[in-house]
Formats: structure tokens, sequence, C-alpha cells
């Protein structure tokens, strides 16, 4: 549809409001609903030719708010109307009756009409000019898009329209008056401010003094004006306290969405709660009550908390005793879970695991530990780690969850930190306790056996989750095993580890099946491919994982010496040599039989020097490969670029002569391999 | 001081005068008031209807033998169908909390998503769980389907839990400090009944009867529904139920055993629903 564009200046605009009032939406919805509509809304206005400017769009639990300026009424625009394909319009140069039945329905003559080309054929096409909508026209549409906006969970309420809760208002105004569309409309200028003031029902005389009704009503309709009076409060109450209130993200984005005027109680609970592990009390004041937690300079528990209240008017001092109480009774669990745990011991809870099912079909808690001893046992040398204490750390690792704490379902995210928490208590060493603290994360970990720890534990769910045939299948990973692929990746990477990937599949997977080894490696191998081509050239990264791909680390280093070459020394002469390299790998490809290379076949002085060339630095490349010195290895390699163009410029390799010929392939097949040993360069990409 | 009694007095006289029927508790166990066919079976007719009632519900599971403060397995709910759900329906809730003697405008009132599901019961809706100072005190749900039945004349259904509403409101320490009345407290009716009921459900059920009685329910069941007598075989689903419940207290019902019963409960419930749907298309009524 060809639009023209209009320019709003000159043109009289005025502001309009759209209020959708609904009871209150799950946080979750929110956003995703408000740009739909704000999107769907400025579609029509675009499509009917209405100017406008400034649209805004505001939400909060109770609403939705889309405001702009814009004329009353579209201009009159032409529109392009599909018709039949030309050979049934037409037939000898004459409409037929579908072509005549087609300019009918619209009513227009044949002049109104043309043809045009889609595809491969060509249609008959009409020209209509329509007359510009007007606003409250358009704006009847709106029912019809809420209804189409997609939300997780919708519910009907005895309207023709589903939402995932009732919608009770829509105002609709254009400058000072209403504009009435279908449902639930006020023909007055009326709004609804916080459910807590005493006249909750509020008229207006225009759109200007709108937003000041809301705002005298304790309506903070902007996300980000609610969001910072939340971080200003937190703020401001942390350094009361002289101490640092724990801005947990998602909880704020929670309150955010839940409130349309957040009013901060401060919360103080018993001090014997504040010797909890602090993990555990955060992990409690936010799921069980949506509460913050603060902390001292140290780090340590203070014994207040805070939540936010959606009522301007709230009596603080009465609120706050049913919170501190609710408070008080959560944290009270949380010791008791904590204290029957430490009672217990990490011992016991891995005996416990012999009860319990890892995943189905996959063996028990107390097996996967006992796998996971094995792999801490095969592997400590190459990770140089003390095998003692990774095997101590893998004996403990899931012990947590047969704990009271993590096995209540708002503490389940605590698992491996209580682990670590258990395992100081019990004055195991540092390592032991970190190894376990940390193990679950997927962002790089600096301590060795925390990271070596977190590698086994998760080669060990990949081959179980194969095993149990719970594959990750494009956006389905029931175990989330594409995710601690990469963490594998990464953590391989960030502590430097020199580990065979293809040694640690074939014994992680020993206890299951071997078959389980191609198509892990399989998906090892995409992974690997897939987090190197995020920051390397694709070329680069075939060109390297065509030669090497089970040492993560050392692949990284050759990228990074690529990198390097082609950043500091000359660019030029790298791609020149990839395009020898293809020519060199074209003709190798032919080579049936590997034929002794004799430096007596030679004939001409180019393969000689070749073939010095390449001895002088054989023994230098293979060397510097050895040492990882992958820089000096390109230096080396690159040396014998002016050779091989010499040589394919002068010497002709499939001659007749069987001998000579394969004594010319044999020394290119040597050339090609001693590249190789760094990667295939035939893979780097030239731009022509 | 407001005492329990006083609670279920306010709410009954607060939803009466907004032209609901009072109910009484059903006459068999029931985990919740949603059971009780004041609710189950007349929110699939398509009339308008108001009612309210108070239900104790009994959860073997959450029994503690009287000793947790918070925790009983058998408590006291007030259930108020609202069918349509008026517009200005969480208005009339709250304002039937001040009637009960709490002030929302001091406090902290919160409605927050809480999407319910019963899976015995076929039956789901969108709502909230309403949360005072932190404290869970309602359940309010739009029905949008009960025994598999998609409902046209949606219904509100506001379930307050008696308990928690008398501990706010007395600021007792426990189930058992609530005053019932000047003299009574909640524990010297109840505990002795918590006591014995625990024991019962955890210790001294009889499996093999109760599993034979789940059968012969299920079956008698069966064949009232076939035989048009709706109400009779609602009863024996009920009945299931709660030997379902039982059975779990008892621990005698595994995890996959656990979804083959709550299966068998759903069979039965839409049975019966659907039997009920056509017998009023029929012009039973």
């Amino acid at each position: 549809m060809p639009k023209k564009l209009l320019k709003p200046t000159g043109i009289k605009m005025k502001q309009v409001i759209i209020e959708i009032g609904f009871e209150e939406l799950p946080a979750s919805y929110l956003k995703r609903g408000l740009d739909e509509l704000s999107i769907r809304i400025e579609t029509l206005l675009k499509e009917h030719l209405i100017a406008y400017k400034n649209i805004k769009a505001f939400y909060t639990n109770r609403r939705y708010i889309i405001s702009f300026f814009s004329e009353f009424k579209g201009h009159e625009r032409e529109e392009e109307i599909k018709g039949p394909p030309k050979h049934i319009a037409y037939s000898e140069g004459k409409l037929t009756k579908a072509g005549k039945s087609f300019l009918q329905k619209l009513q227009i003559e044949e002049k109104d009409t043309f043809i045009k080309k889609q595809g491969k054929s060509e249609y008959l096409y009409a020209k209509i000019k329509k007359q510009g909508e007007t606003l409250p026209k358009i704006l009847s549409n709106i029912p019809g898009i809420l209804e189409s906006i997609e939300y997780p969970r919708k519910m009907s309420w005895g309207r023709s329209i589903l939402f995932p809760r009732p919608i009770r208002w829509i105002t609709t105004v254009y400058d000072n008056t209403s504009i009435p569309i279908s449902m639930d409309v006020y023909k007055e200028l009326t709004t609804f401010v916080n459910r807590f003031e005493k006249k909750e029902k509020q008229s207006f005389s225009n759109a200007e003094e709108f937003f000041s009704v809301l705002e005298r009503g304790h309506v903070i309709y902007s996300y980000e004006e609610r969001k910072n009076k939340i971080y200003n409060e937190l703020k401001e109450a942390g350094t009361k306290l002289n101490g640092k209130v724990i801005l947990d993200e998602e909880l704020i984005e929670e309150i955010v969405n839940i409130v349309e005027y957040p009013v901060l109680i401060e919360i103080k609970f018993d001090k014997r709660f504040s010797s909890l592990p602090t993990p555990l009390v955060v992990t409690a004041l936010k799921k069980h009550q949506r509460a913050f937690s603060i902390t001292d300079s140290q780090g340590n528990t203070l014994p207040y908390a805070y939540v936010f209240a959606n009522n301007p008017h709230v009596d603080s001092d009465l609120a706050k005793k049913w919170h501190a109480r609710m408070i008080a009774s959560r944290l009270e669990d949380a010791k008791f879970f904590f204290e029957e745990d430490l009672r217990m011991g990490l011992e016991s809870m891995v005996e416990e695991g012999k009860k319990v099912v890892w995943i189905k079909n996959a063996g028990t808690l107390y097996e996967k530990a006992e796998r996971l001893m094995r792999l801490a046992e095969l592997f400590y040398l190459d990770l140089n780690i003390d095998k003692e204490t990774i095997k101590k750390a893998a004996h403990f690792a899931k012990a947590d969850l047969v704990s009271n704490v993590v096995r209540e379902k708002e503490f389940t995210s605590l698992q491996g930190i209580m682990g670590g928490i258990y395992a100081e208590a019990q004055k195991e060493d540092e390592n032991v306790k970190k190894a376990i603290y940390h193990h679950y994360e997927t962002k790089p970990i600096d301590n060795k056996y925390a990271a070596a720890l977190s590698i086994f534990d998760k080669i060990d769910n990949i081959s179980g989750g194969f095993y149990a045939k719970m594959l990750p299948k494009g956006s389905y990973d029931p175990l989330a095993l594409k995710r601690q692929a990469d963490a594998i990746i990464v953590q391989i990477i960030h502590m430097q580890f020199n580990l065979s990937l293809a040694s640690l599949i074939k014994e992680a997977i020993k206890p299951f099946s071997d078959e389980l080894y191609t198509p892990i490696k399989t998906f090892l191998l995409e992974r690997e491919k897939n987090y190197f081509i995020k920051s390397f050239p694709y070329d680069h990264v075939n060109a390297i994982l065509n030669v090497t791909w089970e040492n993560i680390y050392d692949v990284y280093l050759r990228l990074n010496a690529f990198e390097k070459y082609l950043k500091h020394k000359a660019s030029g002469l790298f791609k020149e040599v990839a395009v020898g390299q293809k020519r060199l790998a074209n003709i190798v490809k032919k080579v049936k039989e590997k034929t002794l290379l004799k430096t007596s076949l030679f004939e001409q002085k180019e393969e000689k020097e070749l073939f010095d060339a390449y001895n002088k630095i054989k023994e230098k490349v293979i060397n510097s490969v050895k040492n990882k010195n992958y820089l000096e290895t390109l230096d080396y390699l690159l040396t014998l670029k002016p050779y091989i163009d010499r040589f394919f410029d002068n010497v002709f390799v499939m001659v007749e002569d069987n001998s000579i010929k394969n004594n010319r392939l044999a020394l290119l097949t040597q050339v090609r391999e001693l590249f190789l040993f760094l990667a295939d360069f035939s893979e780097i990409v030239v731009e022509t | 001081m407001i005492y329990f009694q006083d609670i279920i007095l306010r709410l009954s006289e607060y939803w009466a005068k907004n032209d609901c029927i009072l109910f009484e508790p059903y006459n068999s166990e029931v985990g919740a008031g949603t059971f009780n066919p004041a609710t189950f079976l007349r929110v699939l007719d398509e009339k308008d209807y108001r009612v309210a009632y108070v239900e104790p519900s009994k959860r073997p599971r959450d029994g503690r033998y009287g000793k947790n403060p918070l925790r009983v397995q058998q408590f006291w709910q007030y259930q108020v169908i609202l069918q349509p759900a008026p517009e200005d329906v969480l208005k009339l809730y709250i304002k039937s909390l001040k009637y009960i003697g709490i002030e929302p405008e001091k406090h902290d009132l919160k409605f927050t998503e809480d999407d319910w599901e019963s899976p015995t019961l076929g039956a789901w809706g969108l709502g909230w769980q309403v949360e005072l100072d932190g404290i869970e005190i309602t359940q309010f749900t739009y029905f949008q389907e009960v025994g598999g039945i998609a409902l046209k004349n949606i219904p509100a259904e506001i379930t307050y839990g008696l308990e928690r509403i008398a501990i706010f409101l007395q600021d007792a320490k426990s189930i058992f400090d609530i005053k019932w009345n000047s003299t009574y407290t909640w524990g010297d009716i109840f505990l002795r009944n918590e006591q014995e009921f625990s024991q019962f459900n955890f210790e001294e059920a009889n499996v093999k009867m109760l599993e034979e009685e789940f059968n012969n329910y299920e079956r008698e069941a069966f064949n009232l529904v076939e035989k048009g007598l709706v109400l009779p075989a609602y009863d024996y689903t009920i009945k299931s139920s709660h030997i379902f419940n039982l059975l779990e207290a008892r621990g005698a019902i595994s995890v996959s055993e656990r979804a083959k019963y709550i299966g068998r409960i759903r069979r039965l419930a839409k049975k019966v629903a659907e039997t009920y749907r056509d017998k009023n298309e029929t012009g039973y009524n």
C-alpha cells in the first residue's frame, strides 16, 4: 500500500489519551501487552494518514495509557487492490467476466486499473481513492486490538472479549471530549485513581488534566518513576543504617509491576536471625515476602527488611507489625531447616542421596556423586589440581539436594550455595567449600576447583540428559543442556584448562553408554563453533576447527593468534596465502596414493627452492605449535608464500610422467600438511 | 475483640445483604468450599446465582498433631460465589473486609497473581491471592472451567481463610489461641480433633479398607450417574476425593499412582458435571 508521509508541521493537533483500565494484571504480562497496543495504534494512525506526534505509552498493573497529539481526521489516500491474474481478467485484450465483476465490485472503470507483476505472474490491480477516517472510527478498533494481544493465559468475564483479567473501563479523549467507542465507555471524562483514595472515580476536563488527576490520585503511571522511587528509597534506607540494601533486580522489577504507588515500609526482625547465612536470609525474605535484605560493609545481614505497600495512605506502624510477624515466621522456618541440616551433616546427606532419583532412568544422586568423583580422579592431573580436594568436593557436591533447606521450593535456588555453607560449617578445606558453592554457576568462576567441579557436573548432566533422551531440540531444552555446554566452554577458556573434550566425553558417558559419543561430540562441537563465531570471524573458526576441536583453550589461542596477526602484521599477506592454500588444497585432494618425496626427481628450481624453504621452517613450525606459540608459527608458515606462488606460476604439476607428477604432489602434500599443523587455510574467505 | 464466630456472623450478614443465599457446610468431608455442590454444581447453571457459606475444609496431609501454630488438618473457609461477577466485585470484597473490622485503607493490601487449578475437579480459573500486610487472607478466582465444562455466566469465587483473618484481627499467636467467643478458644474446641485426626490420617487410617472404598465409591458414582442421579453420584465423587486425600496422607500412594488417582476422580467429576448440565438443558429445572 503506497503511503505519503505526512509532515505534521502546520497541521493543528490536539492531545489524545487512551486509557485501558483493568483489574490487577499479572506482573509479567504488562510490558509486552503495552508494547503491542502502542505499535498497533501507531500503525493504524499511519495507515489512515492521520498526522500525529509525541506518542507515549505508560502502564501500571491497573492501566495502559497511550498518549499522543494528532488531527481528528485522516487524509484522503490511494489504495491499490489486487484483483484476478491478468490471464483470467483478460482474454484477447478484452475484460472477461471475471475482470468485469472485479470492476463492478469496486464500482470503478477500466481506466482506474493497471497491471502489476508479482513474482512470476501479472495481476489486475485497481486504484481507488479512500476518504480519511476519523479518529473515533480508528479507535473503535481498540477492543479488537486488545483481544488480539498475546498473553500466556486469558479469561472471560461475561463480555465478548478475552483478556488476562477483566477490563473495567476504557477512557478515550480527544482534547476535551470523550470519544465513544464500543465497550464500557464512560461518556463523561473519567478515570479511576489509586484503589486506596477516598474517591476512586474522578473526572477531568481535558487530556492535559488527565495526567495531573492521576498524579493527585497517587498513580505513578511512569514505569521509570516508580522504579526510581523504589531505588532511591532503598538506597536511602541503606545509608540510614550504614549498610547496603541488596538491590535485587528481579525483585525490584516485580514490585514495579505490582504497585501504582510504592511506599517503603521498614521492618525490624530479631537479631538472632542475622546469624543465618546471608543467602538464606536474602532468599527467604525475597521469595516468601517480597522483601529486600540489608547487609553491613562486611556483607553480614542486618536485622532489617524492606517491603513496599501499594497504598499511599498506609499506616506504616500498623502494617509493619504483620509484615514483621510473617517475616519472623519465615525466618524461623529457615532457621529450623538450617539447624536441622547442620545437625545432619553432609555425609548423612550423601547417604540419603541413595534414595533420591537424579533424573529418571539415570540413577540416584549418590550415583551421580560417584561419577563426579571418578571424573575428578581421571582428570585432576590435566587440570593441575589436588586429587583429594577435588574428590571430596565431588563427593559432597549433590548432598545439599536432600537438605531440608534446598528441598523447600522457595530455596531450591540455593543448591550448591547451601552445600558450600555446610562444608564450611564442618570445617572442610576452603577449596572444597568454594567448589561446592559455585559449581552450578554458568558464568566463569575464578576458583580452579569450582571450575573443575562445574565442568564435571555439566558434562555429566549432558551425558545423563542424552542417556535419558531429554535432548535439546530447537528451543526445547528441558535440562538447559545448551547453557551447560556453553558454560563448559567458557569455563575452560577462562581457566586456561588444557583439557581434551574428546576424552572428557568418552569418560563421562562410560557409566551410561558408549554409543553416546557421537551425538554428544556433535552437540558440543556445534556449541563450540557457535561460541567462537560470536567473537571471531567464522572462516577463522572453520579453518581451525577443521584441524583441531577438542582442546577448546588451544582453539581459542589459535584464533587469537590469527586475530593479532591480522591486526598488527600484514593482513594482505595473510589473505594472499589463503589464495595459494586453496589451490594447494584442491590439488592435494587429487592425491590417491602417497608417494615418497625424492629430491632427485626435482626438475625445476622452484621445486627445490620450495622444498628448501619448507625444510628450513619445518621443525620450527612443529615446535612452535607444540609450545602454542602460534604467532610464531604463522610467521614461519608465511615465509613459504613466495615459494608457493613461484611454484604455481612456473611448475606444471599434472605432467604426463607419473613419477614426476607424483613427486610434485608429494611435495605439495608435505607443504599442506605443515600448514595443517596450525589451521586449514583453505577455509579462509578471500574477498575479491 | 472480634471473635471467630463474629467474623462468620458478619460475613454472613454482609453477603446476605448483597443478595446471597446463606448456605451451610456440606454434610460430607471436603477439602475446600469449592467441592460443596452449592458451588461445584450450581456454577454449571447458567442462571444468576449468589451464595455464601462457611466450610470446614479437611486436608489430612496438613495435620501436625496440633503442634504447629499455623497448620491444621481442618480449617475454616468462608466461601462466596457471585454469578455473574459484578463489575465492582473487588470493591464489594474490600467493603466486606471493612465489615469485619479490617481497615484496608490503612494497610498494605495487594491483589497478586494466583491462577487456580484443581486437577481433581477438572476446574481452573484466574485471579489473585489477596495479601494483607504480607498475609494471604483470601483467594479470589474467576472460574473459567468446572468439571471440564467452560462456564458461560462467569462467577467470582471469594474464599476467605478465616483462621488467617482471625489471627490478624485478634493478634493471636497461633490458630489455637484464636478466641472463638468470649469463653472458648479455637484450641479448646478443636485441639483434640487435630491430635486424634493427625494420628488417624498419618498412622491409623486403614489403607486396605480405604482402597476398597475408593473403588466401590467410584463404581457407585458411575452407576448412579448412568441412571441420571447426579447429586447422589456427586456425593460419591466427593467421598472418593476425600479417601484419596487420606490415602495420600497415609503415604500409601506413590508419585505415579497419585496421577492415576487424580485422573480417576477427575473423570468422575467431569461425568457428573456433564450429566448435570445435560439434565438442565432438557428442562429438568
